[in-house]
């Protein structure tokens, strides 16, 4: 997994790249709690990642719950095979998705 | 090639030596041929030098001894040509007295050969034929007068010792008295012999005819009879060659009365003219005042006796003209197309010059030799340098190899030393690789070794406590892993494995844990009689935390199943669990879990699906399998609050559920592809799905085992089959 991140201001885009899995969740993990002070719009572009685990989902759960307190979180580009996922959790409807 | 240490430096030092042995050789041989080759080419310059220096120098001994031998020569010729001439001048002058004084002097008489013995020296007299018969008183008394003579006579001839020799004096009237010397068979004078005269002598003898008389009268004067004359005799053994000097002597008045003389045998001035010479082919000659040649050993050409008038005359006057100047030189001259040094010197008492030729090539012959020994000195020179350059060379070579022989081992020497404490290190590391990490090495060369001895001894050092760092690591990872096999044991010991044998329904589950502790479960349980819980899960994340979350869902679902699903139904207790797994929820754990009960009897199957894979239900009528369409609830524990739909089917016997996790349908092979739910329908569809449920399972997993291949498993692998039979 290879993560990039773009920021505008308070704006931070997050591009993870390959398998989000339960060995790459941590390191999604450990970058968020630091990447994500002062963000008021994060944004996740989902455009190459091809898989998520439960455990990728605990992340963007964490994040989420965080943003909800100091901002708003999407996810966006996210691939069919990511949207099942999100989808059969039930995660499509808990989060914003464009 | 592969050479050790020791090798390297042998051959390395052995190869500088050998190097610098050879520069050094090589230079010092190109040196002393250099040296040598100049040395002989100095050599034979200074040889040629030297010899024609040696030959220049010799010319110039050689003129100059020439010159010096011709004073001599002139010397000894002059002075034995004027002892006789003087005693000739002393007898004429004795005469002269004696026969202008009459009276001072007596008549005397003296032995006459005819009659009497002479003794050797004894003066006689005789007269000449002519006047022998007829002797007047007046020749009587002059020749008795003259006989006064006879004392001087006796004691100048003892001056002719050795010689046959003649002290005379004759008279005009025809008077001859005379002393005589005649040597003995061997060569000496006897002067108490008596001689024995011949009869030439006694009575043929006419004094005025003899030559010195002749030329004595017709000089007027002294003169000296350079030219041999013989003895009255001219056979037998009185008869031989003479010189000698003669002089006229007169009365008052100036008339002749006679000559007085001597001759002797004596021919050395001969023998000096003719052999005394340093060279085989000399001329040497005596030439008067008037440039006639008087002696020679010439006995043909200009310099020969009598061949010229005068020297003056010819080619060599100038030289002669310097000769009767009185001059001494050595000068080079031509003579018959031949080159001569020719040198002459005066004769002052003589009146004459001496004059002595050399040939040029006599004296370069002579001097040939010189260059010659001085070449032969060059040469033997270079054969001597030859032989030491050679010697040289040998001993460079001996000393070469000697030196070589001493590099050899001291480079074997220093090799050793040098290869020592690499030993001593070799095996110092040898016996700490082999455990003993106490060992020090002690090696104190000063040098990089001893460095890498103490940098070795540094890093065994810190071996140690890394050693004893891994050691306690190690000993807490085995800990933790012992803790964590534990903990999968514990979580496995959850899972029930006593599967009912019953009619009405078949139940049959697997869980295959990936590598760590992971967050799967299922459960089945009896709510009743009648009514029989079901549950596959899957919790976010793996190890300890999924694992301890693992338990707390497995029980909070249990627990309100047993406690709500009667009065409340299923969604109420999955709703229920929800909050329970929320509470203090921090790390945002969750769980997606399928939760279901079957009612035996009737075979409704009631569910709730919390973000669960859905479900494959296999139709027994139609014999097909298809994914169970479930409501896509949120997941068990991040969210409280939310609702959670339940939903219904009906089964029919033979009807089949297999449940699975993710494990299942991510499954990846080697290329990262994942096993994916068409592929499960797919397999499903195709297999014998009334199988026994343990069989069908292992079907599954055999294909499932086809698509992942060699790659590793990465998570649990979930399968539950439930089947209803009615």
């Amino acid at each position: 997994m290879e993560i990039k991140k773009e920021q505008n201001g308070s704006a931070l885009t997050i591009h993870v790249i390959g398998r989000l899995d339960a060995g790459s969740a941590p390191e999604l993990s450990k970058e968020l709690t630091t990447a994500l002070d002062g963000v008021t719009d994060l944004t996740f572009d989902f455009a190459e990642l091809k898989y998520i685990a439960s455990a990728g989902l605990r992340v963007l759960l964490v994040a989420q719950k965080r943003m909800n307190k100091q901002g708003s979180m999407k996810l966006i580009n996210v691939s069919e095979a990511v949207m099942e996922v999100l989808d059969m959790t039930g995660f499509a409807s808990l989060m914003t998705i464009a | 090639m592969k050479l050790n240490i020791h090798k390297k430096v042998l051959i390395l030092v052995l190869s500088a030596g050998l190097v610098t042995f050879l520069v050094l050789g090589l230079f010092s041989y190109y040196g002393r041929s250099v040296v040598r080759n100049d040395m002989i080419d100095m050599s034979i310059e200074l040889g040629e030098k030297s010899a024609k220096y040696a030959d220049y120098l010799l010319i110039e001994h050689l003129e100059e001894s020439i010159g010096e031998l011709a004073e001599a020569k002139a010397q000894f010729i002059d002075r034995e040509m004027s002892i006789a001439r003087d005693d000739a001048r002393i007898l004429a002058n004795a005469m002269t007295h004696i026969m202008t004084h009459p009276e001072d002097f007596p008549p005397r008489t003296l032995s006459d050969p005819r009659t009497d013995s002479v003794k050797q020296g004894e003066p006689y007299w005789i007269y000449a034929p002519d006047i022998r018969d007829n002797i007047t008183p007046e020749i009587k008394n002059e020749h008795m007068l003259a006989s006064n003579i006879k004392d001087i006579l006796s004691d100048l001839l003892k001056g002719y010792d050795g010689y046959n020799a003649t002290a005379f004096v004759a008279g005009e009237k025809g008077w001859y008295i005379c002393a005589r010397l005649v040597l003995d068979e061997n060569g000496n004078t006897n002067f108490d012999d008596t001689i024995s005269f011949s009869h030439e002598r006694i009575y043929e003898f006419d004094p005025r005819k003899r030559p010195w008389y002749v030329k004595a009268k017709a000089a007027n004067a002294p003169v000296i009879l350079s030219e041999l004359y013989r003895t009255i005799e001219q056979t037998g053994k009185n008869s031989y060659e003479q010189i000698g000097a003669a002089a006229p002597f007169y009365d008052a008045a100036g008339n002749l009365i006679g000559v007085a003389g001597v001759d002797a045998s004596n021919t050395d001035i001969y023998d000096f003219i003719n052999k005394e010479s340093v060279f085989n082919r000399g001329i040497n000659f005596v030439m008067n005042e008037h440039g006639e040649i008087i002696f020679s050993s010439q006995a043909k050409g200009i310099l020969a006796v009598n061949e010229v008038d005068d020297l003056r005359d010819t080619y060599l006057s100038e030289i002669a003209e310097r000769m009767i100047k009185g001059e001494q030189d050595v000068v080079p001259v031509k003579l018959n197309s031949e080159n001569y040094y020719f040198a002459f010197s005066p004769m002052p008492e003589s009146n004459c010059s001496f004059g002595m030729l050399i040939s040029e090539n006599e004296i370069l012959t002579a001097t040939s030799g010189t260059g010659a020994y001085f070449l032969q000195q060059v040469a033997n020179m270079q054969r001597k340098m030859r032989e030491e350059h050679s010697f040289l060379n040998d001993l460079a070579l001996f000393v070469s190899l000697t030196l070589m022989v001493i590099l050899f081992l001291m480079s074997t020497n220093l090799s050793n030393r040098f290869v020592k404490p690499i030993h001593e290190l070799s095996d110092g590391v040898r016996e700490i690789a082999s455990g003993n990490l106490d060992k020090k090495l002690d090696i104190h060369t000063g040098d990089e070794i001893e460095h890498l001895a103490t940098c070795f001894n540094v890093m065994t050092d810190e071996l140690k406590i890394y050693i004893a760092n891994l050691t306690k690591a190690t000993a807490e990872k085995e800990r933790i892993a012992t803790e964590l096999n534990v903990a999968t044991e514990i979580q496995s010991g959850m899972l029930p494995k006593d599967f009912p044998v019953r009619e009405d329904f078949e139940l049959f589950a697997t869980m295959k844990p990936a590598k760590e502790v992971g967050g799967d479960f299922y459960d089945f349980y009896f709510l009743d009689e009648t009514h029989l819980a079901i549950t596959v899960a899957d919790v976010s994340g793996k190890g300890i935390p999924a694992a301890l979350f693992m338990v707390i869902a497995k029980t909070v679902l249990n627990n309100f199943a047993e406690s709500f699903y009667k009065q409340n139904g299923l969604a109420p207790v999955v709703t229920a669990a929800n909050e329970q797994l929320c509470a203090n929820n921090e790390a945002m754990m969750f769980v997606t879990a399928f939760v279901g009960v079957l009612d035996l009897q009737s075979g409704e199957f009631v569910f709730v699906n919390a973000g669960h894979n859905p479900p494959v239900v296999y139709h027994a009528e139609e014999n097909h399998c298809d994914f169970l369409d479930v409501k896509k609830n949120f997941v068990l524990g991040p969210m409280v609050g939310i609702p959670f739909a339940e939903q219904k089917i009906s089964l029919k016997p033979g009807d089949l559920l297999f449940l699975y996790t993710d494990g299942v349908t991510e499954a990846l092979n080697v290329n990262d592809e994942e096993y994916l739910p068409d592929r499960l329908i797919d397999f499903m569809n195709s297999t014998d799905c009334t199988a026994n449920l343990e069989t069908l399972l292992e079907n599954v997993r055999d294909d499932l085992s086809k698509h992942v291949g060699e790659a590793e498993q990465s998570d649990d692998i979930t399968m539950f089959a439930l089947r209803f039979k009615g």
